[in-house]
């Protein structure tokens, strides 16, 4: 470990165990397997890195997260640290309802470890980053949840350390919460603390990040810094159709529909090796996708770029139930490079071909390398018919 | 100046002593904001809290010192029995918030670190705000009652210790048990509906027969309030042999710092 290193992590593991709960009164013992949350992992984080996680649900970056911040043990390896830790892995947590939010930054600044006179000389400037003086002194209860999360953000911002841990702190609030987020971290970045942020948006701090991490199955798949990330600008793209044209959507029907995307996975086939191939060779992307679905309609659903045009698009009937796997090819078009960061949408439309359900942006395809795509979806949809 | 994480999770005795020291006043604030979220710090809260042990006084009162005439001597019967209420109360009360202490925080355990022991700690800052109001209340009737301070009184921030300790350990036992089971709860309210009536709470200790009395002596309560009275209201001094319960839970807090020592980074994935 040199002085300029942070943080090194060396072979760190972390197993849990899944029990399978059998009735009280049966007499077969509780069966406990094995899992590796974490595995083996190896990670250098140098002093004033920005460094940017993203991964399936489960893929352990949380768990990571939670090792550095000595919440949970490892099961083998070993994290050396070297500066003060704090550890933000849910806004607004140990608050007590019935308290004044004046209260509450001293609670919640006690749980991150600060003196009650380190608060006192800091009150002040937490409570102008709230930005809502006059509910200092009203029970936390009774804030909006935007005010709930901007008084805990203000009071993390203003904890001193030298390592800062996030996870999925943009997942909560509106844009301008999460704009106000990405301020505050760029203001800390420049005060040269390391940053671990754990998120699903990486594309909202790809200016901030020094590298960005992609974790699969514990382990991590994808570890670059930014510059090696392929970025193309607009006037490459070939296509510029605008999205509405190639929908034929003109408005939006509201109707319910009883759709549960539960995971997506996107895997490119084919191997590229040089630049040639792409131009001359048909690219597939194929998707794969695990929903729950009461009656059939079709899904259309659609890669774009980062400007909102759509580069591909595929439409497939999907058949009633639950269905584990179901395959969705995506055709690229010759000569397109692959531009980074892309999202892919979904078109949700009925038995009469109406477009019920709009979600233009869901999944964010964070990373590209040369020969592989990585995406996953950020949440389960759920839309229950009314 | 760095820190290593390795999976023995190994904490020197010194370092786990100064930890706990430095997050005092994370044990305080957690108290006071749970008497707070409580009582939303109103007159009702607190009215309330007197409210009850008033009637509590008043139920025992009637039952023990009216109806089935417990003899006291000299002494009349509130002030007899209030010491022991208030004690008893004292350890129920730490007995219910310990046994889910852990459970209740669970979101907090999940996501923070720090020092763990300082949940079912700040429980036993938390029952003092009852034991306090209980305390002012007993000694307005000892004043009202026309009873006088004896030097006795002195030695009673030593038996406050004692108190402390003794609901700190087993406060702190319950706590841990209750991390491997989920009965804690409800075996832990049995136990101190049923341990009231083997404890001096609203009978002298004398109306017990002599050979029965070995129940007493290992009940670390009974000692405590046995001196209690003995301090407040002069009864005579204890049997040395009620120490042999206090002894044991002076041993139980030892034996039980060191458990929390040794699972202090285990107690998340524990839950």
């Amino acid at each position: 470990m040199t002085p300029e290193t942070a943080i090194s992590i060396r072979n760190l593991s972390k197993e849990y165990y899944r029990a399978e709960k059998t009735s009280p009164f049966s007499r077969k013992s509780t069966k406990r397997t094995g899992f590796l949350a974490v595995n083996d992992i190896s990670l250098d984080i140098q002093k004033g890195e920005v460094i940017c996680i993203s991964g399936h649900n489960g893929s352990g970056k949380s768990t990571l997260l939670k090792m550095i911040a000595e919440v949970t043990q490892p099961t083998s390896g070993e994290i050396e640290i070297d500066g003060k830790v704090a550890s933000i892995l849910e806004i607004g947590i140990g608050f007590q309802p019935e308290i004044s939010g004046y209260e509450n930054i001293f609670l919640s600044g006690a749980m991150y470890g600060l003196k009650k006179s380190e608060i006192e000389a800091k009150i002040d400037r937490i409570i102008e980053m709230f930005g809502f003086p006059d509910f200092i002194n009203t029970p936390v209860k009774y804030y909006s949840s935007g005010m709930y999360m901007r008084l805990a953000f203000s009071i993390i911002v203003n904890i001193d350390a030298d390592i800062y841990l996030f996870d999925e702190v943009t997942s909560v609030g509106d844009t301008e919460f999460r704009t106000r987020v990405t301020r505050e971290i760029s203001r800390l970045k420049d005060r040269n603390a390391t940053i671990l942020i754990v998120t699903h948006t990486p594309t909202l701090f790809s200016k901030i990040s020094d590298r960005f991490l992609l974790f699969d199955k514990g382990t991590i798949s994808v570890s670059e810094s930014l510059n090696n990330i392929q970025q193309i600008s607009n006037n490459e793209n070939p296509l510029h159709i605008n999205r509405d044209k190639l929908l034929h959507i003109k408005e939006l029907h509201t109707e319910k529909i009883d759709f549960d995307i539960i995971d997506i996975k996107i895997n490119l086939e084919g191997q590229l090796d040089n630049i040639e191939s792409i131009f001359n060779n048909k690219i597939e992307y194929v998707t794969e996708i695990r929903y729950n679905l009461q009656d059939c309609i079709s899904i259309l659903m659609t890669i774009c770029d980062i400007t909102g045009n759509i580069i591909t698009s595929a439409r497939t009937e999907l058949k009633a139930g639950n269905i584990e796997s179901e395959i969705i090819k995506f055709e690229m078009p010759k000569g397109y490079l692959r531009p980074s960061p892309m999202s892919i949408g979904f078109e949700i439309l009925d038995s009469n071909g109406k477009s019920a359900i709009s979600y233009p942006n869901v999944i964010n395809i964070p990373y590209l390398k040369k020969d592989s795509l990585s995406g996953y979806l950020n949440m389960p949809i759920k839309i229950t018919k009314e | 100046m760095s820190k290593i994480i390795s999976p023995d999770g190994h904490i020197g005795t010194l370092d786990y002593l100064k930890s706990i020291w430095a997050s005092r006043h994370l044990a305080i604030t957690l108290a006071k904001g749970e008497i707070k979220n409580q009582s939303s710090m109103n007159i009702t809260g607190i009215f309330l809290n007197i409210i009850q042990s008033l009637i509590g006084l008043a139920i025992y009162w009637i039952v023990f010192g009216v109806a089935i005439g417990i003899d006291t001597g000299e002494i009349p019967y509130p002030i007899f029995v209030l010491p022991g209420i208030f004690i008893w109360h004292y350890f129920s009360a730490i007995t219910g918030y310990c046994s889910n202490c852990f459970l209740l925080s669970q979101i907090l355990i999940d996501k923070l670190y720090f020092p763990r022991i300082c949940i079912p700690l700040s429980k036993v800052i938390l029952g003092l705000v009852d034991f306090t109001i209980g305390f002012v209340l007993f000694v307005i009737l000892f004043i009202c009652l026309g009873q006088s301070f004896t030097i006795n009184w002195l030695a009673f921030p030593l038996i406050f210790i004692m108190i402390i300790i003794c609901v700190s350990s087993i406060g702190l036992f319950i706590s841990f048990i209750s991390l491997f089971s989920m009965d804690t709860t409800r075996i832990a309210a049995q136990l101190t509906n049923f341990l009231i009536f083997i404890t001096p709470v609203f009978y002298p200790d004398t109306i017990i027969p002599e050979n029965f009395k070995f129940i007493l002596y290992i009940n670390p309560v009974a000692g405590i309030i046995e001196y209690a009275r003995w301090s407040l209201i002069g009864t005579p001094l204890p049997d040395f042999k009620y120490l042999i319960g206090i002894a044991f839970t002076i041993c139980l807090a030892i034996v039980i710092f060191f458990i929390f020592k040794k699972y202090e980074k285990r107690i998340t994935d524990l839950m």
